[in-house]
């Protein structure tokens, strides 16, 4: 496991705007992230899905990346940023996207290797709580849960679930 | 033609949403979105008494946070529990132009 600094690897955060207007509403920024990237056509320009844990017993950041640390400055100045927002007073650990993550062998599955992983941690604190909310246990867990044949099923899940939701909304409409 | 598959929460998926997640493709932000707001709607399971402790933050929020200041980040993060939970997910998306880059997950632009 890679443990770094979230300072050492954290990059000027770019301000790309500001928010200045209150209430705040968030749905309104989704076309914004969908549109965020518009060089797609640029040589190997591409988008890449990843996921972020801040562990608060232990103070830090653990970085799955299924593309080995593709995501990692990115992840590191999101955390630089947590880090700031809450007011952490020892600098926040990073563990490296390169070190322990599931990769993905395919050029399409990181999503789902993101959202497996996803649920792999969320269930893993559900169920135990502070206990299960350390960078060791999680990785043991992931590394366990979110391997390529699982992500695969995962994938086909998701499917069979969102078929299931569509279902049962035309049924309370009486469709 | 209205190809919307389901309206959950304040997600939208459409029929070419869904046609990423059949085949072998790249998912989108609404797909991401959906499975965050789908974790957090589905509740806790009779064996998760810590479920309330999870902090579940998608993908349109963490780009959000990701571009404002400290102090923005914190009042736009407040209503997901983020300051009590033991953890806190955050899905991230970035991008890379560089050409020396291998393109692990190509991107699609928005068809909406």
């Amino acid at each position: 496991m890679r443990l770094i600094q979230v300072s050492s690897v954290a990059r000027e955060r770019p301000s790309t705007f500001s928010l200045t207007a209150a209430p705040l509403a968030p749905p309104r920024f989704r076309s914004r992230q969908v549109n965020d990237n518009d060089d797609v056509a640029a040589a190997g320009g591409g988008s890449h899905w990843s996921l972020l844990a801040y562990l608060r017993d232990e103070n830090a950041f653990a970085h799955f990346d299924s593309a080995g640390g593709r995501n990692d400055a990115a992840a590191a100045r999101l955390a630089e940023t947590l880090a700031e927002a809450f007011s952490l007073k020892n600098s926040p650990a990073f563990v490296s996207g390169r070190s322990g993550s599931p990769r993905q062998r395919n050029g399409y599955d990181c999503g789902v290797f993101a959202l497996a992983t996803a649920h792999a941690a969320r269930r893993l604190v559900a169920r135990e709580g502070a206990s299960g909310a350390t960078a060791s246990r999680l990785a043991a867990r992931v590394a366990r849960e979110v391997t390529p044949s699982a992500v695969g099923r995962f994938r086909g899940e998701l499917v069979e679930t969102v078929r299931a939701l569509a279902e049962a909304r035309a049924r309370e409409r009486g469709e | 033609m209205d190809d919307k598959v389901l309206s959950y929460g304040d997600c939208l998926l459409r029929v070419c949403d869904v046609a990423l997640l059949t085949g072998p493709h790249w998912l989108n932000d609404a797909v991401m979105s959906f499975y965050f707001e789908y974790l957090r709607g589905e509740g806790a399971q009779p064996d998760e008494p810590h479920a309330d402790r999870v902090a579940l933050v998608d993908a349109s929020l963490t780009f959000l946070v990701a571009n404002v200041s400290p102090d923005e980040a914190r009042a736009v993060l407040a209503p997901l529990g983020v300051s009590r939970a033991h953890m806190a997910l955050f899905l991230v998306r970035a991008t890379r132009t560089s050409a020396s880059s291998n393109a692990f997950c190509a991107s699609f632009k928005s068809r909406r």
